[in-house]
């Protein structure tokens, strides 16, 4: 089961993104890692809370990782200071991280990559896009295969408004469907 | 009622054939039993003690004939002839084979029914008074506001893996008929110095192990900003309830945990935030919606008032069916007529396949082709002509139906019980029937009691707010059954208190008896509810009386 010269290999990408499983350019902070000269990987929050000032004069792209318990408030507009974000969803009926989501979209204005991360099936795939995420990193076999053969068979109208970027259907102002 | 149009019709067909696929993949073998119990769930598709259990909404408890003949055809074609109505105002069909439930649910969808969210850790079915819209005693209409969070709250994509099932009720009138304080959120319409109508929310009210009376978290939020309000709570809730332990997980126990005083600062942080943005209602959306429930087409009736007493000693079952069934109507000359699912000897709930069709008809030719769930379990035609009534009833009388015990003893809530339910520790319908067979000539005498029991402490039948209620346990491998005594559901709500040590099956109706004699001789009038002999006396009387 040796993975590690395999990574590039189709098989086993697991980041879904623009409607395809692509090669992960991220990774995650080590444990006693030094904070200087990094560059794109995700930090823990409280990492980062703890060293802004030493991790915000990294030259390279940092990104944050947030798992379910974290205070995305104390976070708040320095959420657009990262490239990329990966929310952690650790069983699936863990829900927090699409209201983490949406926080850091429509209320932190954050706009640079978001990612869910975890226990992901299928069905979820749709309401993780409409609450903001734009990258999934998957390891459910029956997900990658719906994923891959964009058959999630979602439901693609939807009855309330949530993410900006849908678009409003017919003359109820409430409706709308993907973009 | 509301009527779907072409996207609503096509949201649920969507949703259908969502749901009809992941069947087929579980059937064929591609999703085990694990990898589709998360997806059966968000669509009422239990696995109980026997087999599978499909729960369909039947929002706000409303319904037209044709979907009521559409329940019926499912009862008789999918499964043994009869289904059971929930206090959750929905029908639960308890044998029907995995394989039929994508044609159960084609065939819902073409009535404008579904099985959406009636399970899972997601917002269920909107549940209200079941006199809604006809109400003597009703503020406002309450229904146009429950379809709107109906829809809003409708495969909501950040809402639909929450901590634990969050209920939602909502009341037009000041007197509640739909428990709301005792669900995650109750809304009850009230009017503020301005003479503006809005709502009193409510937060963290429930039963189960841990029952709760909701506390007052806002005194009046305008119909505009109800759903950014709604919205704003479950969001504090979905990041703050807990999730370590699923006995917990309910918002009433963030509420007590944490308090409703840092409750209301964080949800009045997130509305503030949220407030104006998409969610805010638009006066035209709301009018557009209340069109749908306007009243119907009401005729000056020249009979405005029924004597009872005529019939006292030539029919004295329709004078009880006169007495107990009928509702005071907003409108001169109608009443609401409540037709129980509670006959002697029967299991709370259960309509046959007959009934229903007989019932479909009945709200068809005599009440504008409208129909009600109650959380009481019964059926009711909420718009009926006095004139009418004696037709409808023998009608009722031949479908077995007549039942005139509507806020009697008999007219209890019972859950299924270990008959039928994998979560129970002990029978529910047996204890129900024993009772109900016990006072059938005794009832009017005891006149108004709510009588509830629940086989487990999960509290489906809402024991703890019955003035009477049961629990059953399971003691060393016996059943047994505790009772409770003053609880009450209504806006006065109370939890009940435990009287003593718990009796067994057969000494549950001789237990009551004792209890109930003992009112009888305590009270101070026939006018004096068992409830109200209750406050007054407290327990010592009752107490004295069982145990002696």
């Amino acid at each position: 089961m040796d993975k590690m010269h395999t990574s590039s290999d189709a098989e086993v990408l697991t980041l879904f993104k623009d409607g395809a499983f692509v090669a992960d350019t991220w990774r995650d902070l080590n444990e006693d890692e030094a904070l200087t000269g990094l560059d794109h990987v995700h930090v823990p929050l409280n990492v980062y809370l703890e060293n802004k000032a030493e991790l915000d004069a990294n030259k390279g792209a940092i990104g944050l990782a947030l798992v379910p318990g974290d205070d995305v408030d104390a976070l708040g507009e320095d959420a657009t200071k990262f490239a990329s974000i990966v929310v952690e969803f650790p069983a699936f009926t863990d829900g927090r991280g699409y209201s983490y989501a949406r926080l850091l979209r429509e209320r932190y204005n954050y706009e640079g990559e978001l990612r869910a991360r975890g226990d992901i099936l299928t069905d979820q795939v749709a309401y993780f896009f409409r609450c903001g995420f734009d990258a999934l990193t998957v390891v459910n076999e029956a997900t990658k295969k719906a994923l891959q053969e964009n058959d999630t068979g979602a439901v693609s109208i939807y009855m309330q408004p949530v993410a900006p970027s849908e678009v409003p259907v017919g003359t109820r102002p409430f409706l709308r469907r993907a973009n | 009622m509301y009527r779907y149009d072409e996207f609503d019709a096509a949201f649920v067909r969507q949703r259908t054939e969502q749901f009809s696929h992941q069947v087929k993949r579980r059937l064929s073998g591609e999703l085990t039993e694990d990898q589709f119990r998360p997806l059966r769930l968000m669509n009422g598709l239990y696995l109980q003690l026997h087999a599978y259990m499909l729960r369909v909404a039947v929002p706000y408890g409303t319904l037209n004939s044709k979907q009521m003949r559409k329940l019926a055809h499912i009862a008789r074609t999918y499964d043994r002839g009869y289904g059971h109505f929930t206090t959750r105002q929905n029908i639960q069909y308890n044998w029907p084979k995995l394989k039929d439930v994508p044609a159960i649910l084609e065939e819902l969808a073409s009535v404008e029914m579904h099985a959406i969210q009636t399970s899972g850790n997601c917002i269920r079915n909107v549940t209200t008074d079941q006199f809604a819209g006809a109400a003597a005693d009703e503020i406002i209409d309450p229904r146009p506001v429950a379809e709107i969070i109906r829809q809003w709250s409708s495969l909501h994509p950040e809402f639909s893996y929450l901590p634990r099932k969050f209920k939602i009720a909502i009341t037009g009138a000041p007197q509640d008929r739909a428990a709301v304080k005792f669900h995650d959120i109750g809304l009850m319409a009230t009017q503020n110095d301005a003479g503006d109508i809005g709502w009193r929310v409510f937060v963290g009210g429930g039963l189960g192990r841990t029952p709760m009376v909701a506390k007052e978290i806002s005194d009046f939020v305008a119909h505009e900003y109800l759903l950014p309000y709604l919205e704003a709570i479950l969001r504090v809730y979905n990041m703050y309830g807990r999730r370590d332990n699923k006995y917990k997980a309910r918002i009433k126990i963030l509420v007590h945990e944490t308090g409703i005083e840092t409750i209301r600062e964080q949800v009045e942080a997130e509305f503030a935030e949220i407030k104006d943005g998409v969610l805010k209602l638009p006066q035209g959306e709301l009018t557009r919606i209340t069109e749908y429930f306007a009243a119907p087409s009401f005729e000056e009736q020249e009979q405005t008032k029924i004597d009872i007493a005529q019939f006292q000693v030539t029919d004295s079952a329709y004078a009880r069916f006169l007495q107990n069934n009928l509702h005071p109507h907003s409108e001169e000359g109608y009443v609401s007529l409540t037709i129980s699912l509670k006959p002697i000897g029967g299991a709370p709930g259960d309509a046959t396949d007959k009934q229903m069709d007989a019932v479909a008809d009945l709200a068809e030719q005599y009440s504008f082709d409208e129909l009600r769930v109650s959380h009481e379990q019964n059926l009711v035609l909420p718009h009926v002509a006095m004139k009418d009534v004696r037709a409808i009833y023998d009608v009722l009388v031949a479908e077995g139906l007549e039942t005139g015990n509507a806020g009697l003893i008999s007219d209890m809530i019972a859950c299924p019980g270990l008959d039928y339910c994998a979560l129970a520790n002990a029978r529910s319908i047996p204890v129900a029937q024993a009772i109900s067979e016990k006072f059938a000539n005794r009832e009017d005498e005891f006149g108004e009691l709510k009588l509830k029991i629940s086989g487990c402490i999960n509290a489906c039948g809402h024991h703890h707010v019955g003035h009477i209620g049961i629990l059953g346990v399971e003691k060393k491998g016996t059943e047994l059954y505790q009772i409770t005594l003053g609880g009450d559901a209504t806006e006065d709500a109370t939890i009940g208190k435990i009287l003593g040590r718990g009796v067994t099956p057969e000494e549950v109706p001789g237990a009551l008896e004792k209890l109930l004699d003992r009112y009888i001789a305590e009270r101070q009038s026939p006018k004096e509810s068992f409830l109200e002999a209750y406050r007054r006396l407290g327990d010592a009387p009752f107490k004295e009386a069982l145990y002696g």
